[in-house]
């Protein structure tokens, strides 16, 4: 029997199941979004509402521990929206605040399979977004504004 | 998410001016000339620079190297890459632009480029400007004509893009020093690696004339640098340094010869990049590969892993290419060449060896490196861990041993080992090198061209 912390899809919910887990001393919970369905009929599912202060505690922790890029690998690797990051993600803050003093190495640990999966996730995202800033094209109106489609560039690299 | 290359851009961008233009059709004519022109340069990165906005200016030039737009033939284009003019009073061999060739010459104005430039710029076709010219008159009349682009970019418009000029030879050191004011990388072509092939195949030139404006730079950067240690508000020199390129294959050097005088280069100059194009065959003469002659695409890839392995794995050149090696081989990666050749140094123990050693082991690259050194303080690493941070480990596993009672235990020769790696791998050149007739190769293209 497994318990799975549900979420509403934002950064901020993501927080809050996390804040959840450690109240409840869940460190075993996996996280998913409120749209997972349990494959089996005795996983306990429970919706942590998002929470913007228990998010903001969650965040400041991770900047109190970790370092800047070792926070910032949290969000970027969040908004790949792979399946299982939510897995890692919660490994790996697991990590930042059971180390504590030495929190601020965790990202390099490479030879954790969880925190390898980040770093090379945040890597992708990086070029993904490296794309978006590459391939639009903006073409002049005749109300002198630049006008950009950017759905038409989506649908290239899907 | 899936990459699929967008094809064409460098066409449509060659294409569409903007048709609010004055002369549309006529710029659209000289921009078909004079990109085509400029595509025999093979520089097209933008990095190293940080040029950040001022005064709400127009954009910036930020650190990231910018792959934008790709070409047919695969290779991208990041910035408007144009000729001035196509007018040009030497007359080099190897060159489409030279004075005896019969094509449809143009140019530009100062203004159109400017113009042009900041049209690309702001649509986000571009990151900036890349601007080459054939000399006409003399070298000074040119180089005030380019430096007078960057500076009407900079200073009339605000433009804070990239801009890569190329240095005339025998330019003047005044307009030298103007252009790093205002360019943020500039590049003379020395073109052919050594003074006897120069000779051969560009008589009017001397080394000399190319040499003169790269030192000026070299030691203005270097000024530059050390005033700003003092004050802070030193206008920036020429921040992404100086570039040169070389034709590969035209002049019969060897692969030594070539990277020696890169080598010399890089000591000398401090240059970013030396880029080496392979000769893309553009007339009949008896001094020069003939036309439909293959380009020399593999060795040019082999040349710049040489490249990588000078600047970045701290190999000296004289480790690579000797007296006994004046060539690369074509089947092999010169880092395993070199390997092959060393067997002394190796197996090395992974969690041991330094950081100079991990980047000379064949199939380790310098971000696996760094990924090694940092993962290896947290414990000892074994294959798996290996091969999940991305060692290529077919190569490696030859080299290197790690916390695993499994590893290549037999005493190999360099031959064997060689003959093994070549068996298990595929690379995307082996048609190149394969010597053997093949029956449906042949199909495909010709043997007699």
């Amino acid at each position: 029997m497994k318990t799975i912390l549900t979420y509403d899809a934002t950064f901020e919910g993501f927080l809050s199941c996390v804040f959840f887990a450690f109240e409840y001393k869940l460190r075993g919970a996996r996280i998913r979004k409120s749209s997972y369905a349990s494959e089996n009929f005795f996983d306990e599912i429970i919706f942590v509402p998002s929470e913007e202060n228990k998010a903001n505690r969650v965040w400041k922790g991770l900047a109190k521990y970790s370092s800047t890029e070792g926070k910032s690998a949290v969000f970027k690797a969040f908004l790949s929206e792979l399946p299982d990051i939510e897995d890692s993600l919660f490994h790996y803050i697991n990590q930042i605040f059971v180390k504590r003093n030495k929190a601020s190495q965790c990202i390099k640990n490479y030879s954790d399979p969880h925190i390898l999966k980040i770093a090379q996730t945040v890597k992708k995202v990086g070029r993904e977004k490296h794309r978006m800033d590459a391939f639009v094209r903006f073409k002049l109106t005749k109300e002198d504004l630049y006008l950009l489609l950017l759905h038409q560039i989506l649908m290239c690299f899907r | 998410m899936e990459y699929i290359p967008i094809k064409d851009y460098f066409h449509i961008f060659v294409l569409i001016p903007n048709p609010q233009l004055m002369n549309f059709d006529r710029i659209k004519e000289k921009l078909t000339i004079l990109a085509d022109a400029a595509k025999y340069d093979v520089s097209c990165s933008s990095s190293g620079s940080k040029r950040t906005n001022k005064n709400k200016g127009l954009g910036d030039s930020s650190g990231m190297g910018i792959c934008h737009t790709y070409t047919e033939d695969g290779r991208c284009v990041s910035l408007l890459k144009i000729l001035l003019t196509n007018h040009c009073i030497f007359d080099c061999a190897y060159c489409v632009t030279r004075r005896s060739n019969d094509i449809k010459r143009a140019a530009f104005k100062v203004q159109e480029v400017v113009d042009l430039t900041i049209q690309f710029y702001r649509r986000n076709y571009i990151e900036g400007l890349f601007l080459s010219s054939g000399i006409f008159k003399d070298a000074d009349y040119t180089m005030e004509r380019l430096v007078q682009v960057a500076k009407k970019l900079r200073e009339e418009e605000n433009f804070n893009g990239y801009i890569h000029l190329k240095s005339i030879p025998g330019a003047s050191d005044e307009l030298m020093r103007a252009a790093g004011l205002y360019a943020d990388r500039l590049s003379v072509n020395i073109e052919i690696p050594s003074e006897k092939g120069l000779k051969l195949l560009a008589p009017e030139k001397n080394r000399a004339d190319f040499i003169k404006p790269m030192q000026k730079v070299t030691s203005e950067i270097i000024k530059y640098n050390n005033e700003k240690k003092l004050i802070k508000s030193t206008p920036v020199y020429a921040p992404a340094g100086q570039s040169t390129q070389m034709i590969i294959g035209a002049s019969g050097e060897t692969d030594a010869e070539v990277m020696y005088t890169s080598a010399y280069f890089y000591k000398k100059f401090h240059l970013k990049r030396v880029y080496y194009s392979g000769y893309v065959p553009v007339r009949t003469d008896t001094i020069l590969p003939a036309i439909g002659t293959d380009v020399p695409i593999l060795r040019e890839n082999r040349l710049y892993q040489t490249d990588w392995l000078l600047r970045f794995y701290g190999f000296d050149v004289r480790e690579l290419l000797n007296k006994d090696h004046p060539n690369l081989d074509t089947d092999i990666d010169p880092k395993l060449s070199w390997a092959l050749r060393n067997l002394q140094h190796f197996p090395v123990d992974i969690n041991r060896a330094s950081k100079g050693m991990l980047a000379r082991i064949p199939g380790v690259g310098m971000k696996s490196v760094a990924k090694i050194l940092n993962a290896r303080k947290f414990r000892k690493l074994n294959w798996e861990h290996l091969k999940a941070i991305g060692i290529a480990s077919n190569r490696a596993k030859y080299f290197i041993t790690c916390d695993s009672r499994v590893f290549e235990s037999k005493d190999r020769t360099a031959a064997q080992i060689k003959g093994l790696i070549l068996q298990q791998s595929k690379s995307k050149f082996s048609t190149t090198y394969s010597t053997q007739l093949n029956l449906f190769a042949a199909a495909e293209k010709p043997l007699l061209a």
